[in-house]
Parts: C-alpha cells; structure tokens; sequence
C-alpha cells in the first residue's frame, strides 16, 4: 500500500499532469469541488507510476476502464493487466493498494472535525454497529469508530466491485474489528467461501482500511487475518538524478519513503 | 410550491456545491469529484427533504441532475 500525499503544490500537480493521457486530463478539469481535480491528478499520476513499475510496462501502454458500477481495471496495450489495485482519497491523503492477485479495496478518510455527521449517517451500519455507537459518549470517539466503521464498509464494497449496490446495514462488521483490533477476517453470507480481510490504520489526520479476498489462493501464514499494514508515503518530487533513459518517466518522478504506520 | 428541480438545486448548493457552481442538469454528477460521505449525506438529505426513499442501488445508478429530477418526480407522482 501506497500513501500519496496531495497536498497542494503546484510544481508536483504539473509533473503528475504530463503523466496522465488526454482523457484523464480532460476529468481533471471538469471536477467542480475545490480540490478535487487535484487529488485526482496526483493519485492517478501516482497509480501510473506504481503500476508501471509492477507490470514493467510504459506509461504510454497504461490506460484503465471501469467495471459496471465504477471500480477501475488496468489495461497494457489494450490487454487487460495482471493486478488487483484500488484507490482512495480525501483530503491531502491518497491511499493506492496493489495485489498481484484477488480483489482489493480501500478507503480512506481525512479526519475533518468540522464536517456534521449527524447521527442519522448511522443508517448505513447494521443494528450491532449501531448500538456499537450508542455506548460511545465521548464525541471524538463517536467521530474515529464512525471513521473507522466507515472506511471498513467502504473498503469491503469497493474490493467487491460493487459499491454503494450494496446496502452496507445489511451485514456486520467482525467482531474483531469492532472491539477496536486492527484485522480481522470477514465473509459475506452469500459468498462463505470468499475470506475477506480486513485491516484498519491511520494516525492522528486519517483513518484508513484495506479489504483483500484472497480466496482460492490460500490465507496468509498467519491464518488470522492480514499482516500488520505496510504503507509506502510518496510524493511526486524533483526527478532524481541519474541518465535520462534510466527508467520510464513515471518510475523516476514518484518518490517513496517507507515509514509504517500506526493504527488510530 | 417550488419545482423539484428549483428545491434540489437549493438543496444542492446548501449541502454539497459551492454557490458560485454553474448547474448543467445533463452533466455527470461523478464529475463533481464529491466524497462518498459528502454524497451519502445528500443522498439522505434529498429522501428527506423529498420525504421519499431512492433505494440507494437506485440512487448510485443515476448520473445526472435531470435523470435524479425524473426519478424524484416518479416518486412523488
């Protein structure tokens, strides 16, 4: 997982921008939220260049399609690309998870304390989660479990690929997860043999969660759940010295620095 | 009596679009670049202004302003 910072800077939005195609761009200037064409553009620009660099491929040969109901897919050379990825953002945090196999989702969300959550946001949680809620007095807890609870469904229904066509009251969170630990294990009634896992993180600006179905393709070596979240921070930054033609441009304009990250 | 397209634009700006926003009904509403909790708060705020309930299946199919007027309209028919 990749966390890309989307801060505003306008040297970095310029460099991300010549990596997007004509399409791309075009989005990028019909989004009417202050903001929004900006964390667009870097988290496209960073998907690109972690991609490329996963599949080996240029830049030029990316370009992605949507499913049904909005997930993205990679395409090289107009095939379709050996890789789960997902993409969230909010705020200046970006947030990329890339598997070579399964389904993955994430979410994330910037914690932004003058935004109203009025109670009856509840509505998208089932009647445990709810009453979850009701023993939480504390108005700053109210507002991370909220966050937390949160980017769990979203993260769980972005990794299904069907978003908001499904009615996120209808099924539980793990309990796991609900006590406040970091992983867990979730399978939806429907679909039992399809292990789900579940991790939240964050720190004190966000909270974030990863969904990734490995069915079919053995549990981890664990056998409970995901490993600790590893995050990569990156930020598009000046293009480090080195020949010009040592790498596709994309390669060479992200930068990373490893860091983990702790959970809210 | 204030047409459903003249309350959704108000409620619209109130909530989600800054005021000085241009209104194109035939535009794609993913263009707005909204957050999924800004739009799951309008969503429930335009069923209650309404007093309707979009299925939210429904509600995440529709893509524009005038495909969202159309399916209130039905609703309150």
């Amino acid at each position: 997982m990749v966390l890309v910072d989307l801060s505003a800077n306008r040297r970095r939005e310029r460099l991300a921008a010549r990596l997007l195609d004509a399409a791309e761009q075009d989005r990028a200037a019909r989004l009417v939220l202050p903001g929004a064409g900006r964390e667009f553009v870097l988290c496209r620009a960073a998907l690109r260049a972690l991609l490329c660099s996963a599949l080996d491929c240029d830049n030029a040969d990316l370009t992605f399609r949507t499913e049904t109901h909005g997930k993205p897919y990679a395409l090289v050379g107009g095939r379709v690309a050996p890789v789960s990825f997902n993409v969230s953002h909010s705020g200046d945090h970006g947030l990329i998870a890339i598997a070579p196999h399964g389904r993955v989702g994430v979410d994330i969300e910037t914690h932004d304390w003058a935004f109203d959550l009025p109670a009856r946001l509840l509505s998208v949680f089932s009647a445990r989660e709810r009453g979850d809620f009701a023993e939480t007095r504390d108005d700053a807890r109210w507002r991370l479990r909220f966050y937390r609870y949160w980017t769990l469904k979203e993260s769980l229904i972005k990794g299904v690929g069907l978003g908001f066509a499904m009615n996120t009251a209808k099924f539980d969170l793990p309990s796991a997860l609900r006590r406040g630990e970091a992983d867990g294990v979730f399978r939806f009634h429907h679909q039992p043999t399809a292990n789900w896992h579940l991790a939240t993180f964050g720190n004190r600006a966000f909270t974030a969660a990863v969904a990734i179905d490995h069915s079919g393709r053995g549990m981890p070596p664990n056998g409970t759940g995901l490993p600790s979240p590893r995050t990569r921070r990156c930020r598009f930054s000046r293009i480090p010295a080195g020949p010009r033609d040592s790498g596709p441009p994309a390669r060479r304009r992200l930068v990373c620095h490893s860091r983990p990250t702790p959970n809210p | 009596m204030a047409s459903v397209e003249d309350r959704l634009v108000t409620l619209l700006r109130d909530n989600l679009l800054p005021e000085e926003t241009e209104i194109d009904l035939d535009a794609d509403v993913s263009d707005w670049g909204a957050s999924s909790l800004s739009v799951l708060k309008f969503y429930q705020l335009l069923n209650s202004e309404f007093k309707i309930e979009i299925p939210s299946e429904e509600f995440c199919e529709i893509r524009t302003l005038r495909g969202l007027i159309e399916r209130i309209d039905r609703e309150l028919a």
